[in-house]
């Protein structure tokens, strides 16, 4: 849609709203009498002559329709029987959540710098970190980082900005995702990254490897690392061991959970923890082929470490003149907009609608519901790992420890898990992810993972085809 | 006339009644009663929660209600006028959003067989061309989770440049002009370099000897916005680029102002080395509040084994769409998986609605109101553009009250609650930081001029109350905000005694 005029041809669009005699106006005043003008600071010879190799312009409902055409080809895991975790879960997400966050008064907002126009959002993050808080046991909470993987590599950063040693320990198995970004994170600061094994029998961490390491590197370790349940979901039974050899060597303990099992285990503040780091996508938040996540940073209220925490943080005070509750970000002289080059993150924006929609699903949930979530998942679990633990060919579990949502399996060698991962496809169910490609040693196991989504007689057909599988291969 | 809702500040915590709900889970069956005992038995009594934890118990209406009237305390750019420089605060399309509900985008997992995400694929292939053909970049990574995130991805590349020349010991420095915002030097040390910072010249840009003085062997690289933070560009932007490149370093662009060049400039034609691009400022997708955003990086064809992994791919051969491992030099990821999807498609939707000729009428537009803001603007007793006066600006501009503080003690934070007072969200103060009493106002191509209008209206006001002899007068800006649901907030309370969770608030009352 184009219209000639005078001086310039108007671009018509919805988006645009100045009308052809505004735009005469407005350059009136300007004293110009093109826009092209207003350009005029751009030397000639940079200024683009030639169209750009872009779409041409679409209405609204010939968008609608490329991009529906696009996401057609997705498969969703509405319309496969999906066995897939491995730090992103497939969770029920309770219909209040997406008409709150659909109030653009929120979505359409910055980051909150003018605080009396913006209580509403201050108070919700106030509120997140006060809920995170609670489940993890320790007071002090920042608003959000962009994910678990770069709240890791910001923990990692911390720990050496506190202790000014230079070695962080974590174990060998993390969710490989994670562990390369934590080794991209590391390199700025000259943090030296070593791993501890597990236990080849239970899946659990090696307690006795990581005193041997905590020996050999006695005063440069800054922190240790433990995820419990761990990157196979194995629930870590040492974990207040490690916190023990940690704070031993005057190191910083983090630990990375998930927030469901919180609803029935021990949370990190309990046992511990001086930093304690989460993926928030699994509550309230839709997979969305892998972000936006919500990166949960918690950190217990001590001096030292809470002039060291990244990203914004917000208060409760009252008004200047008045002892009316109001809400602003505050411990600000930690962050880039003050501190500049020595600041404790370069981190701005953040991930607050995220960390809103875990805000209210916390809320809905409650204590009730966390911890029967919680036991719902760790069920099921079980369920899946009995019913294969009864098929000849499967050794399931893999490891002896006691897992929480997920669990490994591994493929007797007489088949090829190749195979069984098309077999399975062509059934149409994704039964998990291969750790073969990332940690060798693991011939033919699947990490498998069960939450409150997967129905009995998905198990069951899962496990009815995993049994047809091994007849159909020789079994 | 504008009045915030105020509802009283009841905390969801104080809400709670033992016993309510405000979302059921199923009970367990007795099967699934047994199979939880019988694991929980292995485990060590001592990691188990022995009490409930203190969440609160509501009912789903207590939830929804609490919620939305949090939401009717907050402003966005669909409420009214922000024009809050440096964010790029436009109207946010609601087809985007919309398109990001269908389950074919949300209920993906990131691990899925890449034959059953093609359709995501390809819309993040498509992107990444569109952006890269955009900035004059060869290949895109829609990895980084937001601006400064992609500044990181950026810095991380020029240090593995340098490292892969076997540089990296003497590459230690990044200049960084005094205008630039703090993300930029922030980045510089989390990527392990020192700050060089370079003092602007008198008309807000880069000072060419300053600089050629403070470059060295040890130069890594640059960065540079352009537009500036001042809203100006930067006319000797090939000679500074010369001098970066003449020491081999590299030139990075924060594409922070990137509203402004859309089909008129490319930084890549400007000789930039690598490019990000803020998807939540120019390309339309909402804030959320604080984020998520999405932070693109582009490179030059040199650069592009650097990338971080993986970046997507079409193989013509099989018609399909893959994840690329294949960057030999890469600097590894910047975080779990492969962006922000749901802010990934509402650009690519952006685009899409727009297309060329529509991008560049966008910058077109942001430059247009942002110079007739500033025509107007200016000539308003005890404002002025301290840099650029004479000149026009970009899509943005830098207004200074110094002039009012000198005379009247009143600040531009005193002027920026007045100016919400009246149902604006205030321009972006004190930064940067090279202006005395800075306001930074970037209109957006997407304001009516009725609301540029009436904010120029505003400061006129401002200016008639702030030099009027009468107190009352001056007074209404000195005890503004009054319209809304809170007044001034007392941030160094806060700060002195920081309470920063219901735990903590607990503590101290007790
Ligand atoms: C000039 C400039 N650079 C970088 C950033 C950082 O971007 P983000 O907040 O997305 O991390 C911003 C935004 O605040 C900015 O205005």
């Amino acid at each position: 849609m184009k219209i000639t005029m005078t001086s310039s041809q108007r671009f018509i669009h919805p988006y645009l709203p100045q009308t052809e005699t505004q735009i005469e106006t407005m350059l009136e005043s300007i004293g110009v009498s093109t826009i092209s003008e207003l350009f005029s600071s751009i030397p000639e010879k940079l200024r683009l002559t030639r169209k750009l190799n872009l779409p041409p312009t679409h209405s609204e409902q010939e968008t609608l329709s490329i991009v529906k055409k696009a996401l057609r080809k997705n498969k969703t895991v509405d319309e496969i029987s999906s066995f897939l975790g491995a730090g992103i879960y497939q969770h029920f997400i309770p219909t209040v959540i997406q008409t709150l966050l659909s109030r653009s008064e929120f979505y359409t907002a910055y980051t909150p710098y003018a605080p009396e126009i913006s209580q509403g959002m201050l108070q919700a993050l106030w509120e997140y970190q006060s809920l995170i808080a609670e489940i993890t046991k320790l007071d002090l909470v920042n608003s959000s980082m962009y994910d678990m993987a770069t709240a890791l590599g910001e923990a990692a950063l911390m720990c050496t900005r506190v202790t000014r040693k230079e070695i962080f320990l974590v174990p060998s198995y993390l969710q490989p995702e994670k562990f390369q970004t934590l080794l991209t994170y590391t390199q700025g600061a000259g943090i030296s990254i070593k791993t501890y094994p597990f236990d080849k029998e239970t899946g659990k961490a090696d307690l006795y490897a990581i005193s041997e390491l905590t020996k050999s590197h006695k005063n440069q370790i800054s922190g240790i690392y433990i995820e419990n349940p761990n990157f196979w979901g194995i629930i870590e039974e040492g974990v207040q061991e490690i916190g023990k050899i940690t704070h031993d060597l005057k190191g910083i303990f983090v630990i990375g959970f998930d927030p469901i099992s919180l609803g029935i285990l021990k949370s990190p503040g309990d046992y511990g923890a001086d930093i304690a780091i989460g993926e928030g996508q699994s509550i309230g938040l839709p997979m969305n082929f892998g972000g936006p996540l919500l990166g949960i940073f918690a950190v217990k209220n001590d001096r030292k470490l809470s002039r060291a925490v990244p990203g914004r943080i917000i208060g409760i005070t009252t008004e200047v003149k008045s002892a009316n509750r109001a809400f602003t970000m505050t411990l600000q002289t930690r962050e880039q907009h003050i501190r500049r080059e020595k600041a404790t993150s370069n981190i701005c924006t953040n991930n607050a609608l995220c960390a809103l929609a875990s805000t209210i699903y916390l809320s809905l949930l409650g204590p009730i519901g966390l911890e029967r979530l919680a036991e719902l998942c760790m069920s099921r679990t079980t369920y899946l790992l009995e019913e294969l633990h009864s098929i000849d060919g499967i050794k399931s579990p893999y490891f002896s420890g006691v897992p929480f949502k997920e669990f490994i399996f591994q493929l007797n060698s007489k088949f090829s898990s190749n195979d069984l991962e098309i077999f399975l496809q062509n059934n149409n169910i994704q039964g998990g992810l291969s750790l073969q490609p990332y940690f060798p040693e693991l011939k033919q196991c699947f990490l498998t993972a069960v939450t409150e989504t997967t129905k009995i007689s998905d198990i069951d057909q899962f496990t009815q085809k995993i049994r047809e599988f091994i007849l159909e291969h020789g079994g | 006339m504008f009045k915030q809702t105020t509802w009283e500040k009841s905390l969801i915590f104080e809400l709670s009644i033992p016993g309510r709900i405000g979302y059921e889970v199923a009970e367990l069956s007795d099967k699934e009663k047994s199979l939880l005992s019988q694991s929980k038995q292995r485990i060590h009594p001592d990691l188990m929660r022995k009490k409930r934890l203190d969440l609160p118990e509501v009912s789903e209406l207590s939830v929804v209600r609490h919620f939305t009237r949090l939401s009717q305390m907050n402003y966005g750019v669909d409420t009214g006028f922000y024009p809050l420089g440096s964010c790029t605060m436009k109207y946010n399309p609601k087809i985007c959003d919309f398109v990001t509900t269908f389950p074919e985008a949300q209920n993906i997992h990131p691990y899925q067989d890449p034959s059953t995400v093609q359709g995501s694929l390809q819309i993040m292939f498509k992107l990444a061309k569109w952006l890269a053909e955009l900035s004059g970049m060869s290949k895109v990574t829609l990895q980084p989770a937001a601006g400064a995130h992609g500044e990181y991805t950026g810095i991380m590349i020029v240090r593995k440049y340098h490292e892969s020349q076997g540089n990296l010991e003497k590459k230690t420095e990044i200049i960084i002009p005094d205008s630039a915002h703090g993300t930029n030097p922030a980045t510089a040390t989390m990527c392990g370099f020192k700050t060089v910072i370079i003092p602007s010249n008198e008309d807000g840009c880069v000072d060419l000897e300053a600089l050629r003085s403070a470059v060295t062997d040890r130069t890594a690289g640059m960065m540079l916005t352009n537009p500036n933070t001042l809203g100006i560009f930067e006319q000797n932007i090939e000679d500074i680029i010369k001098i970066i490149h003449d020491v081999d370093g590299l030139a990075y662009y924060d594409g922070a102002n990137f509203n402004a060049i859309m089909g008129k400039v490319r930084p890549g034609d400007m000789g930039f080395d690598i490019v990000h691009f803020n998807l939540h400022k120019t390309f339309a997708t909402p804030h959320g509040g604080g984020g998520p955003g999405a932070g693109p990086v582009g490179v030059i064809t040199r650069l592009e084994p650097f990338l971080p992994v993986p970046t997507v791919d079409f193989d013509p051969d099989t018609q399909t769409y893959f994840f690329q491992y294949d960057h030999p030099f890469s600097i590894g990821k910047v975080r779990s998986y492969f962006g922000n999807f749901s802010i990934i498609l509402r650009a690519f939707t952006y685009i899409l609605r727009l297309g060329n000729e529509g991008l560049k009428a966008v910058s077109e537009m942001a430059v247009l109101n942002a110079n007739y803001m500033k025509s107007l603007c200016q000539t308003i007793k005890g404002f002025s553009v301290p840099y650029g006066k004479d000149s026009f600006c970009m899509h943005e501009f830098v207004l200074s009250s110094k002039q009012i503080l000198r005379d009247t003690n009143i600040s531009a934070l005193d002027i920026s609650k007045f100016i919400i007072d009246r149902g604006f969200h205030p321009p972006t103060v004190y930064f940067p930081l090279i202006v005395p009493e800075a306001l930074m106002i970037e209109p957006t191509e997407t304001e009516p001029k009725k609301m540029l209008d009436d904010f120029i209206q505003i400061l006129k006001d401002i200016s008639r109350l702030v030099y009027s002899d009468q107190e009352e007068e001056r007074n209404q800006i000195l005890e503004a905000p009054c319209n809304t649901s809170v007044r001034r907030i007392d941030d160094v309370k806060a700060a002195r005694n920081p309470i920063l969770s219901y735990r903590m608030l607990k503590q101290q009352e007790e």
